[in-house]
């Protein structure tokens, strides 16, 4: 008897958590079908434009955005607003201006990996400061004496966005 | 009377001679002289010549063989009786997931495929297949220029302490940034 009743629930284990999980994504797939039909022909332009897009990058960066778009959903409301609120301004920029940020954001990948999560690591002591604290110690850096006022202007919306 | 319970007692010994001379002595003028007793003894020795008439008769090996066959036919059955109840329970829910699963997956087939005459499709090349890759990752598609810029985005916090490292390494000045968090 006892065997019988480890079996069930061996397979009930088993298979309940996989089914569940099937039955999530395919409650998902339904909504976002309503939601594709639902949609203005100009808007599902642009997504098979953005799906085109999409396909003719490296796997690796494929790879890359989907792991951005997990963390995104990972994060708390106030999170995801902060980086909204920073794409916005990253994407009000000329496009001469955030070439000039790009180049500057590049050095952060030139770094070797045990740098960058050194970096990584002291910014979330950074981070636990509350925002004016937090501008305070930025307008102390050398990165920010180094600015012209233009910069200054372009990274303080870039950086407290909020 | 005491003598005949201890007489009684001691029968079985004496028959065995396993007791010693003098008992021996005093058991044998006993069953002389006391009726009950030697009755008793008589009766021993007559179930004693009895057994001694059996003769250990061997079985025919046939017979033999077939006993043995029978119980261990019988063992095996013990034991498929008890696999079989555990194997039907897990048959049948392995059935029932399968099923559950091949429902679930044509679900998702039927919920992906695309019918060409819904009014959605929009480009004659993007195929049924390319459709259902767009349903399935239409949150993703829909904001996909912010998704790819997300690492970039989060890269520009860590900017300032970047640049005063570096600064710092060149031997301009220290950082009061890098102070803070050294």
């Amino acid at each position: 008897m006892k065997r019988i009743i480890v079996l069930i629930l061996l397979s009930v284990s088993l298979y309940v958590v996989p089914t569940a999980d099937a039955a999530a994504e395919d409650e998902r797939i339904k909504r976002n079908r309503v939601l594709w039909e639902s949609m203005s022909p100009e808007e599902r332009e642009r997504i098979v434009e953005n799906y085109r897009r999409l396909k003719a990058q490296s796997g690796e960066r494929r790879e890359r955005i989907r792991k951005n778009y997990e963390y995104y959903h990972g994060l708390s409301v106030e999170e995801k607003y902060r980086l909204k609120e920073r794409y916005r301004a990253y994407h009000g920029l000329s496009p001469l201006v955030r070439d000039r940020v790009n180049e500057r954001l590049s050095k952060v990948d030139s770094l070797p990996q045990e740098n960058q999560v050194r970096i990584v690591r002291k910014y979330q002591r950074i981070k636990l400061k509350p925002v004016d604290e937090r501008m305070k110690l930025m307008e102390q850096s050398l990165f920010w004496k180094g600015l012209n006022e233009q910069e200054k202007e372009i990274f303080k919306r870039l950086m407290f966005p909020e | 009377m005491m003598r005949c319970e201890w007489v009684k007692d001691h029968l079985l010994d004496y028959m065995d001679r396993k007791i010693e001379a003098s008992e021996e002595i005093v058991i044998k003028e006993h069953l002389n002289d006391c009726d009950r007793c030697s009755h008793e003894y008589e009766k021993i020795l007559d179930a004693w010549k009895a057994l001694d008439l059996w003769e250990d008769l061997i079985p025919p090996a046939r017979l033999q063989k077939n006993i043995l066959g029978c119980m261990r036919r019988r063992r095996e059955i013990k034991w498929w009786r008890m696999l079989a109840p555990v194997a039907a329970v897990f048959l049948i829910f392995i059935g029932i997931a399968l099923y559950y699963r091949w429902d679930v997956t044509r679900n998702y087939h039927e919920l992906t495929a695309t019918n060409k005459d819904t009014p959605a499709r929009l480009h004659t090349d993007i195929t049924a297949e390319n459709e259902a890759d767009i349903i399935a990752d239409l949150q993703l598609l829909r904001e996909k220029e912010f998704y790819d810029s997300l690492d970039k985005l989060e890269k520009i916090d860590y900017l300032p302490l970047v640049e005063d490292q570096q600064k710092e390494d060149e031997g301009e000045q220290r950082s009061l940034l890098e102070l803070f968090v050294a």
